[in-house]
């Protein structure tokens, strides 16, 4: 009778806990994500001691070489150094991730804890949200973009807003769940106000889902404003970021095809860690999904 | 249907905030107040935003959707010339990826945790997380400069013409790669769910070729979420779209959208949404018609 067996949703946020960072720290792809991405955080952070050459420094007399041992990921028509571009570059797409899924994270979660817990809010919200999730999430970034005019903070803008549908919808469908549970109602029966079942109950149980979700998304992110700077909406000419790096070697792509290709495949590498982090802690944390 | 008005209010909502007057583009900058007055008023554009949103929406209806501002054509007749041409490379692009992913899918699930099986999810765990764009410059690099067995960019002409097949090749192929990891990957994971189930058992138990357990009985049941997910990455291929139509330079939707809302031409960036949009809805209702198709227990009264 001590040890009571029906605890399994109400379990005690420390051993689970604990349970889901074994997972994640025997899981070796999801550990190389992370090690991969706290990399890149040091790299950013160190950048200006790690790169070779001013990222801006333009010398015409050594544009467009190959890889070699000077330059060793070559230059591009100005003659920048492209891997000081690239280190460069980490810190500009980190920020963009974090500052878009942060705004479609707080925006998102906010509108869907509301439409979760508002019965009168609850039908506009999610109409709202309907609509903006009927179109692809890049032309409604595109189309943000054009309103605030291009530049890269209005890109991560973008990219943030074209993330919130998908936060809302989430947190909304955790809400609902969360809040027919057995100890919403006992919260609830004792006395405790809307606000603080939200904060003790529903954000502490819907967390999970939304770290996942929020670790594929800074894939997502940071994918979408490379490719918003490549049509020329996002980081304009010279800032070192990686999307415009891509579009600048664009036409030079039948001669010199590492200028587009060493930014791209940094891209590449970030978006895969991302990835590889979430698809591990989505295991990790919600262990029904895995083989 | 609300679906489509909530759209098209949006973005003319969303296009009225825009900073930057169309009148003043048409007549230069240098043209004098009363010239900008007088083109504003010509194009209703000095009517309350509601005025003028009412008054497009009963055109729209009668399928007139205004003129652009900057070349003075009817937006209907650009809109629909870039849709063709965008729903040829869409179209395409869908085929070549479901002709790729399912099969690849479903071969990796069968033979599960074979090398084929590790090596396909591998290369779609990384294809997931490659840009689009340098597929597509890739695509270019390799087909096009070094074999030189496809054309760079632009539309040559109808499908059924040589120029035209050949000129749709590389960005139909880039715009299904994209779309190739996610559709293996799901197909997989469907059809592996779909074997674990009793009906498997007893397809199994009865003696049926291990062959037509997963023709029959896995693949038809594993195909309910992948109908869904084809559905929804319609989206995904217009958005994709926009993208490949500008490395290629082919004259469709994205690319017309992209350039209107960068001249801050109204009239075609409200066309080109709407119009998106109405596709959508059409796509979603195909896909639950499929539905009822491949699980006869789904009924539409």
């Amino acid at each position: 009778m001590s040890a009571s067996p029906e605890r399994s949703e109400a379990a005690p946020p420390g051993p689970a806990r604990a349970d889901a960072w074994r997972r994640l720290w025997r899981d070796r792809t999801s550990v190389a994500g992370a090690a991969c991405l706290a990399l890149l955080v040091l790299i950013a952070a160190l950048a200006p001691a790690l790169a070779p050459y001013d990222p801006l420094r333009v010398a015409m007399r050594e544009r467009l070489q190959g890889p070699g041992a000077l330059h060793w990921l070559g230059t591009d028509q100005f003659g920048r150094d492209i891997l000081s571009r690239i280190v460069y570059g980490t810190r500009v797409s980190l920020s963009v991730g974090v500052i878009a899924v942060g705004i479609g994270l707080g925006v998102g979660a906010t509108l869907g804890l509301i439409a979760g817990f508002s019965r009168r809010l609850d039908y506009p919200i999610t109409a709202v949200m309907d609509v903006l999730l009927s179109f692809p999430q890049i032309l409604l970034a595109i189309a943000i973009v054009a309103a605030l005019g291009p530049g890269i903070f209005n890109a991560m803008i973008a990219v943030g807003i074209g993330a919130v549908p998908g936060f809302t919808r989430l947190t909304r469908s955790s809400t609902l769940s969360i809040r027919e549970r057995d100890y919403v109602e006992a919260a609830r029966a004792l006395g405790a106000t809307s606000a603080r079942i939200i904060a003790r109950h529903i954000l502490p149980n819907a967390a999970a889902p939304l770290i996942v979700v929020s670790t594929l998304a800074m894939a997502g992110a940071i994918l979408a404003a490379a490719i918003l700077s490549f049509l020329g909406l996002g980081a304009r000419p010279p800032m070192a970021e990686w999307g415009a790096m891509a579009a600048e070697g664009r036409g030079l792509i039948a001669q010199y095809p590492h200028v587009s290709t060493f930014p791209s495949l940094a891209i590449f590498v970030v978006v895969l860690a991302f990835n590889l982090l979430g698809d591990g802690l989505r295991d990790a944390l919600d262990p029904q999904l895995g083989e | 249907m609300p679906t489509v008005l909530g759209t098209s209010l949006l973005v003319f909502l969303i296009l009225h905030l825009v900073p930057g007057d169309p009148a003043t583009i048409i007549a230069g900058p240098t043209a004098p107040a009363d010239v900008v007055a007088n083109i504003r008023a010509q194009l209703g554009l000095d009517q309350p935003v509601m005025v003028q949103y009412g008054r497009y929406l009963s055109h729209a209806v009668r399928g007139d959707l205004g003129r652009s501002i900057l070349t003075r054509r009817q937006v209907s007749d650009e809109v629909w010339g870039a849709f063709l041409n965008t729903l040829e490379l869409v179209i395409a692009a869908r085929i070549w990826s479901l002709l790729v992913g399912i099969p690849i899918g479903v071969v990796a699930a069968v033979k599960r945790r074979s090398i084929f099986d590790k090596l396909s999810m591998v290369t779609a765990l990384l294809g997931l997380s490659l840009p689009i764009f340098w597929i597509g410059l890739m695509a270019i690099w390799l087909f096009a400069v070094k074999l030189g067995w496809f054309p760079i960019s632009g539309r040559g002409g109808p499908l059924w013409s040589t120029a035209g097949l050949q000129h749709l090749m590389l960005p139909a192929l880039t715009l299904g790669g994209i779309q190739v990891p996610a559709l293996a990957r799901l197909t997989r994971s469907s059809i592996l769910e779909a074997l674990q189930q009793d009906y498997v058992r007893t397809a199994r138990a009865k003696g049926l070729a291990e062959r037509l357990v997963v023709a029959k009985h896995a693949l038809k049941n594993a195909m309910l979420p992948v109908v869904t997910v084809i559905g929804l990455q319609f989206a995904g291929l217009l958005g994709g779209a926009v993208v490949t139509e500008t490395i290629f330079s082919w004259p469709g939707l994205g690319r017309l959208a992209v350039t209107a809302i960068l001249t801050r031409d109204f009239p075609v960036v409200q066309g080109t949404i709407l119009v998106t949009a109405l596709t959508f809805v059409t796509i979603n209702l195909l896909v639950d018609c499929l539905y009822a198709v491949l699980d006869p227990r789904i009924k539409y009264t």
